[in-house]
């Protein structure tokens, strides 16, 4: 890794209420080509990290730079490198997604025509054309996800920052979204991909970044993450340092209540 | 609302056993919906200390005062036949109005139906539950609605009035709802999908503004005439269902009360027959149709609507972040329905205030000459106490969760786009209803009072731009409009701020051009600050500028 990193945060604490710290030093950087899995339990810190990457967060202590400058939560310019898809990120139904794309454009400094070209031959890939000037609100699940998708991306980012990307799309469009992410990323984009399901996570990064309890706990690829940990899958391993072990009698008594007399 | 009330209609258990309704579903479902509805909070920023009440407990409140002041309204009346019919109708529009926007949700929810329906339930048994809801509810509003009419009837015609009351409650009750259901299936049968949904959205709008409408009048009406009105039973008020509760109370005998009181029996019992036998099996499949989307849309057409839209947004805009939010802004209002309901009835109700206000005038004969003679222009004043404040509904959404957006979008100051949004909302909403009346003054008083009323008409543009100093959030879209506690009481302080402000500024008006003779100084002034303020923030307040 001889280029510049795109992403570093050094020391990076937040906390929401005074002594109950959400984030207690956190440390990685970030290059530009990179997937990063980015991994957690619940409450980890996850959602944390990514609002303070975009700047929505006050930073406690420690900083974040991206594209070599410190970030500044005030200046919203380096906005227009970045791509994001919040977890279950809603979108104004009552637009369509040509309002919706033109509203996005605008601010983009795209152009009406840009936009407007670049959105419909993005649904058509997700084989969701003609529904260009259909009201979101009579999208299915799916179709918004793609829709919110293709926001993220409409003003080719440098950065994607993802969050559950693939909430209830169908198998095809998923398989060509892997494929965009792993074509985006040779190209030297940067994609930070946070998720729970961990065969994706396994099979879509280059490198995992594990929080747990608000630390980095594990950070390195899955090859040299598994040789460590003796564990040969990303969901084994995540139960292993996360300190979760007894899953399975927790399940056997899940189904002996059920089997109770009622 | 607890279980011991839904216990009290145990009363109801054969002869639901009897349709075929499991009784004991039933109750568990009704108690569920009436569980949640006494709990469905305002969503609004919760203040420390402050003590939060369901909306609910609101809307009783609100219906409440309704109710005193059609009893204060209808109390000079003398007749009590003239008396209790005007009541009524008011209890009955009320009722109408409380059934459209408050419940149609019920009858139209589809989420909660479809997550009982996965349990084992049967679908009569369901639907059952969710008419019941809708009949407690109902009951329960309109009780708080006409009790102080019916006490003010208790007192002056005693027993015989509380009894009239009662069953006119309850008769309106009955009809109100089966009425609507069966007005909405046949909604249901002609539209479908989003057109279905405007359907019922015209629907809201239109009852809220008749109501609203006939207020005004009818208190006015009464004002003037009142104390002498005198009432016949009529043909005519065989199709008004208030009247036939209300001629119990007529002095007069002969077939036609008789008729009317016998039609206030059958009709609702025969409605809610015919309901239960024909409606209710079909009706749940019917809602299917509310999903259905098939409507074709002509692409070119709506492609040429937004190149018009951009044009528009490039008259009245400046840069890119200020004409994005004018054309979010002028989307999205004309599509948002639960804005609309509100806002929409409002601004027809302040087209209509200054002519309202020439109303007795008008009624005692006035010539055009001595109308001319009267600077009733001013009345355009009261168009802004109603309109002026609207704009902060510009700042709310059904769907204010998508506002991320805003985050994680390059904006470098959302002032401006914050400007943009609220200048949709004037060229789309207030621009119009101060356009109306100022043209009707113009065309009354003609050239002559031209410049007055061009500087009223600007001091109203002025001060929509002063009301922004009230809307609190830093991007538009972003509140959510279910918060309807926190809305009302606003507005209202901001309705009182506004008139204040108002007053102060007509007296200055009307002084400058009394004194100084100097109208067209005062034009110049207030289209100069007018222009002036909707190019700046200064008027907002410093956090809101930073």
């Amino acid at each position: 890794m001889n280029e510049n990193p795109v992403l570093v945060i050094k020391d990076l604490r937040k906390s929401y209420i005074p002594g109950k710290p959400v984030l207690r030093g956190i440390d990685f950087s970030v290059y530009p080509g990179e997937i990063i899995g980015y991994i957690g339990a619940n409450g980890a810190g996850k959602s944390t990290t990514i609002k303070l990457i975009l700047g929505l967060l006050p930073i406690d202590e420690g900083e974040i730079s991206l594209f070599g400058e410190l970030l500044d939560p005030n200046q919203g310019d380096f906005k227009r490198r970045i791509g994001y898809v919040p977890e279950g990120g809603e979108l104004y139904e009552n637009l369509s997604p040509a309002e919706y794309f033109d509203f996005l454009g605008t601010l983009y400094e795209l152009s009406p025509e840009t936009t407007e070209r670049r959105a419909k031959a993005l649904m058509e890939i997700f084989d969701i054309n003609g529904n260009y000037h259909n009201r979101i609100a009579s999208f299915s699940k799916g179709m918004k996800q793609k829709i919110l998708i293709i926001s993220s991306m409409l003003h080719n980012p440098d950065i994607l920052i993802l969050d559950e990307p693939l909430n209830g799309m169908d198998a095809n469009s998923v398989m060509i979204f892997k494929e965009v992410l792993s074509t985006l990323a040779k190209k030297g984009k940067t994609i930070f991909y946070s998720s729970h399901i961990m065969e994706v996570v396994e099979k879509i990064s280059d490198r995992i970044i594990l929080l747990s309890d608000g630390k980095v706990v594990a950070d390195g690829s899955f090859e040299q993450l598994s040789e460590q940990n003796h564990e040969a899958s990303l969901e084994g391993l995540f139960n292993d340092l996360t300190g979760f072990t007894d899953h399975q009698e927790l399940a056997e008594r899940f189904v002996r209540i059920l089997e109770e007399e009622a | 609302m607890n279980n011991r009330f839904v216990d009290r209609l145990d009363f109801l258990a054969s002869p639901m056993e009897k349709m075929g309704c499991d009784w004991n579903k039933v109750k568990a479902v009704l108690n569920l919906q009436l569980t949640l509805d006494a709990r469905r909070k305002s969503t609004g920023n919760k203040k420390k200390g402050k003590k939060e009440h369901g909306i609910f407990q609101t809307m009783a409140l609100m219906y409440g005062i309704s109710g005193v002041f059609t009893a204060l309204i209808v109390s000079s009346i003398p007749d009590s036949y003239v008396r209790v019919s005007l009541g009524f109708f008011f209890i009955f529009l009320m009722a109408a109005l409380i059934m459209i926007t408050d419940y149609s949700a019920i009858i139209l929810d589809k989420q909660g139906q479809f997550i009982l329906q996965t349990k084992p339930i049967d679908q009569k048994s369901l639907h059952m539950a969710k008419l019941l809801h809708i009949f407690v509810y109902m009951g329960f509003m309109t009780l708080v609605l006409g009790l102080p009419l019916l006490l003010l009837e208790g007192y002056h015609d005693g027993i015989q009035g509380v009894l009239a009351c009662l069953l006119a409650y309850i008769g309106m009750d009955l009809i109100t709802v089966v009425f609507t259901a069966f007005l909405y299936a046949g909604l249901l049968r002609v539209f479908s999908g989003e057109k279905l949904r405007d359907m019922i959205q015209y629907l809201q709008v239109g009852v809220t503004i008749i109501m609203m409408l006939s207020y005004q009048v009818f208190n006015q009406g009464i004002e003037l005439r009142g104390a002498t009105a005198h009432l016949s039973p009529a043909w005519w008020h065989l199709l008004l269902p208030s009247q036939w509760y209300a001629s119990w109370m007529t002095t007069e005998s002969g077939t036609l009360p008789i008729l009317l009181k016998v039609t206030g029996f059958i009709l609702p019992i025969g409605m809610i027959l015919l309901y239960l036998k024909v409606l209710a099996p079909r009706f749940d499949s019917m809602l299917s149709r509310l999903d259905d989307n098939k409507e074709k849309l002509d692409s070119k057409k709506l492609e040429k609507s937004m190149n018009r839209q951009r044009l528009i947004a490039k008259v009245f805009t400046r840069n890119a972040e200020e004409s994005a939010g004018f054309l979010m802004g002028y989307r999205l209002l004309k599509r948002e329905r639960k804005i609309q309901l509100i806002v929409i009835p409002q601004l027809a109700l302040g087209i209509i205030f200054p002519i309202l206000i020439m109303m007795p005038i008008l009624m005692r004969g006035t010539s055009l000459e001595q109308l001319q003679a009267m600077p009733l222009y001013y009345a355009l004043y009261m168009t802004g106490f109603m309109i002026l404040p609207l704009g902060i509904y510009g700042m709310k959404s059904e769907y204010f969760h998508a506002a991320w957006i805003f985050n994680a979008l390059p904006i470098q100051s959302p002032n401006q786009m914050k400007r943009g949004l609220m200048k949709s909302f004037f060229v789309r909403y207030q621009l119009p209803v101060f356009i109306v009346p100022t043209l009707v003054f113009i065309g009354i008083y003609g050239l002559n009072a031209l410049d007055e009323i061009a500087s009223i008409f600007f001091l109203l543009c002025f001060f929509v731009r002063l009301n922004h100093r009230g809307f609190g959030s830093k991007f538009p879209f972003s509140e959510d409009i279910a918060a309807i506690q926190d809305n009302r009481s606003k507005l209202l302080r901001m309705v009182f701020l506004n008139m204040a402000t108002i007053t102060v500024i007509g007296l200055l008006h009307a002084a400058v051009n009394l004194i100084l003779h100097a109208s067209w100084i005062f034009l110049l002034f207030s289209l100069s600050i007018a222009v002036y303020a909707w190019e700046t923030d200064r008027f907002l307040k410093k956090e809101q500028r930073a």
